[in-house]
């Protein structure tokens, strides 16, 4: 190149690099990475939908430390080695404080190994896998969501009360799946010794062929079912399901699939009298709830679903967490998290100092049609907080000892 | 017999104008969601289904003239590689298009009216929709034996598929042969992704997970035979279904 072009190329290099530095010092940057698109679609959608509306109320009245919140976000079409790559970019390049978001289990521990070896603060919000926090658990991992053992066990302490002695279960192959099934068996077992394990069936994420699936289960004649499919594999299998009639034939148990984005889709022909954790925001009286839905609504002119609520109040945990440090330096945000308390719409929640899992709870429930509404709905729910399922300290320090 | 459909688009299509279409899922997809919207929309009661499937399927296969018209014509004398990265492009505009104008979420099709039962075959629970579909692939197979055997325009279409250059020196029309096919090949993948509006969930991936599949059995049937398609798509099917009976791991090819 001539030399005036090296020049002119130079200084824009100094301009540019000057204006991003630049805005990083006046904005606190945020790298927000997760599926939006792929299967985790119809929860991530609402989820970012929760995190601007948090975003925008927190930065109307003046951000944290003085600077507004800057979200920068990144689709890792569902593949850990998307999101681990764009984790290093935000870093590298966008001067981001914390990595916030994933949703598929496997990305989010790939995401987690990667925030441990780059000391970064990995926010996790969705990933279930109770592993994220305890087997491979470390100091810069926080979660948001109940994890697999707790929805599992809240899912357990009900369906041991009931008859049901022969189980099967349906899943995601994948480490999501494998955990939401343990931890329920397991418990299960201890509360009724009797139960017996008639069939597993594992389809690829994604990728169920039903038909061979429904019929696989029907032919072990189980009394109940427990499954952990959701999204587009759980639509394909009520499908199916229903056609050959299994819902009349066993109980069944389904873990998130309470949730408006995985019950709203079926509309009428959501099978009634499951037994499912959910969210039942049309439901819940409490008045800072209430006022959420209200602002969401006039915001986005539709009702919140749980994505909305968990982007919600991951970055409300970001925000309170920002201000508890009074930095945006990762050792301080690490320590201020540890026994962080934040006031949610669902009420105060708090991040263990253990291990970083967030008391945030679940709503147990039995799945119901709504003719008005015309979708299925969850009565008879009761919110399980996430103290009552977790482990002690003592406990959980076994638990990550072996990572 | 839905693997057959869109195989045999995607076989036609490659064997006559040798262009790996992997637009083939998207246009799958598109009818999909069409047929969704206009099952919905059109007030003929129990016709409604079948009309919107019929009419998604014909509006893919419009849409399938129109790109073949507009895009492909431009990029047949040049290299292969264009001809699939400008199919690729296509995958991501669908893509894109159908995200915007429907969103993101999964979507539930309606039930065929009519069809919604299911019958006991060999003590198992069959659903009707199923063996509709069953019956409806040796139908569409014979409608295109009797297009390429018994029609003029599938003799040239034969004829083409075996010897491109021949055709052309013979003085036929090779544009519009090539459009009549590539309109004929969308039309199948419509017709395909239409009917599987009662089975599956609608999602923005669905032209992803189709297209793997569709291609396995357009190879193994041999490219450019629409006979070898279906007897693959039989073969592939059983064996598929077969595997996932007897291993109830699936692997999903992901990183878990």
């Amino acid at each position: 190149m001539s030399p005036r072009r090296t020049l002119v190329a130079l200084a824009a290099v100094v301009v540019l690099g000057a204006a991003a530095l630049g805005a990083a010092q006046t904005t606190i940057r945020i790298g927000e990475i997760n599926s939006f698109s792929g299967i985790g679609a119809p929860f991530t959608g609402p989820y970012w939908n929760g995190v601007q509306l948090a975003i925008d109320e927190v930065n109307a009245r003046g951000g944290v430390l003085g600077k507004k919140l800057d979200v920068l976000k990144r689709d890792d079409k569902g593949q850990p080695a998307e999101a681990v790559k764009h984790a290093q970019e935000l870093v590298a390049s966008e001067q981001v404080v914390l990595i916030a978001g994933t949703f598929l289990s496997n990305v989010g521990l790939a995401v987690s190994d990667w925030a441990r070896q780059n000391k970064m603060l990995f926010v996790a919000a969705e990933p279930l896998t109770e592993a994220l926090t305890w087997s491979k658990g470390h100091d810069h991992v926080v979660r948001v969501r109940p994890n697999t053992y707790e929805q599992g066990r809240m899912l357990a302490e009900k369906a041991g009360k009931l008859k049901y002695t022969k189980w099967a279960t349906i899943g995601p192959n994948y480490e999501y799946g494998k955990r939401a099934w343990e931890t329920f068996r397991d418990r299960m077992k201890e509360l009724k010794p009797d139960v017996q394990v008639v069939e597993e069936r594992w389809p690829a994420l994604g990728k169920i062929d039903a038909g061979i699936e429904v019929g696989a289960i029907l032919a072990k004649n189980p009394e109940a079912l427990y499954v952990s499919l959701f999204g587009s594999d759980w639509i394909t299998f009520v499908r199916e399901a229903k056609k050959r009639g299994l819902f009349d034939r066993m109980f069944v148990v389904g873990i998130l699939l309470g949730e408006p984005e995985y019950i709203d889709p079926l509309g009428l022909e959501a099978p009634e009298g499951m037994l499912v954790t959910g969210y039942p925001w049309y439901d819940i009286a409490a008045p800072a709830h209430k006022d959420f839905v209200a602002r969401f609504t006039k915001k986005y002119d539709k009702n919140p679903v749980l994505g909305s609520l968990v982007g919600y109040i991951t970055y409300l945990s970001i925000v309170d967490a920002i201000r508890k440090a009074g930095s945006t330096e990762t050792d301080k945000l690490v320590a201020a998290f540890r026994g962080l308390k934040v006031d949610t719409p669902i009420g105060p929640i708090s991040y263990r100092a253990s291990d970083g899992q967030s008391t945030m709870g679940a709503w147990v429930g039995t799945t119901k049609l709504d003719a008005k509404r015309g979708v299925g709905i969850v009565v008879n729910h009761e919110y399980v907080p996430g103290d009552n399922v977790l482990p002690s300290d003592d406990e959980v320090k076994k638990l990550r000892s072996g990572s | 017999m839905v693997l057959f459909l869109i195989a045999s688009g995607l076989s036609l299509i490659f064997g006559v104008t040798r262009v790996v279409n992997f637009a083939h899922g998207s246009f799958y997809m598109l009818a999909a969601y069409l047929a969704y919207t206009l099952a919905g929309a059109l007030p003929l009661g129990g016709a409604s289904f079948y009309v919107a499937v019929a009419l998604a399927a014909l509006a893919v296969g419009a849409v399938g003239t129109l790109v073949e018209i507009a895009l492909l014509r431009r990029v047949y004398r040049a290299p292969e590689l264009y001809q699939l990265l400008l199919t690729f492009a296509l995958v991501l505009v669908v893509s894109d298009v159908v995200k915007l104008v429907w969103g993101s979420e999964n979507k539930t099709g309606p039930s065929a009216p009519g069809l919604t039962g299911a019958v006991r075959v060999a003590g198992q629970l069959v659903p009707t929709y199923d063996l509709a579909l069953i019956a409806l692939g040796p139908c569409v197979a014979a409608a295109l034996w009797w297009l390429f055997y018994r029609t003029r325009w599938g003799v040239l279409i034969r004829a083409a598929t075996l010897d491109r250059e021949m055709v052309a020196l013979l003085g036929v029309d090779q544009a519009r042969l090539f459009t009549g096919v590539f309109a004929l090949g969308s039309l199948l993948a419509g017709l395909a992704g239409a009917l599987q509006l009662p089975r599956v969930a609608l999602t923005t991936v669905m032209d992803a997970a189709i297209i793997t599949e569709a291609f396995v059995v357009v190879v193994v049937g041999g490219m450019g035979s629409v006979p070898g398609a279906l007897l693959a798509a039989v073969v592939i099917g059983v064996i598929d279904a077969f595997g996932v009976l007897l291993l109830p791991c699936s692997s999903s090819g992901r990183g878990v």
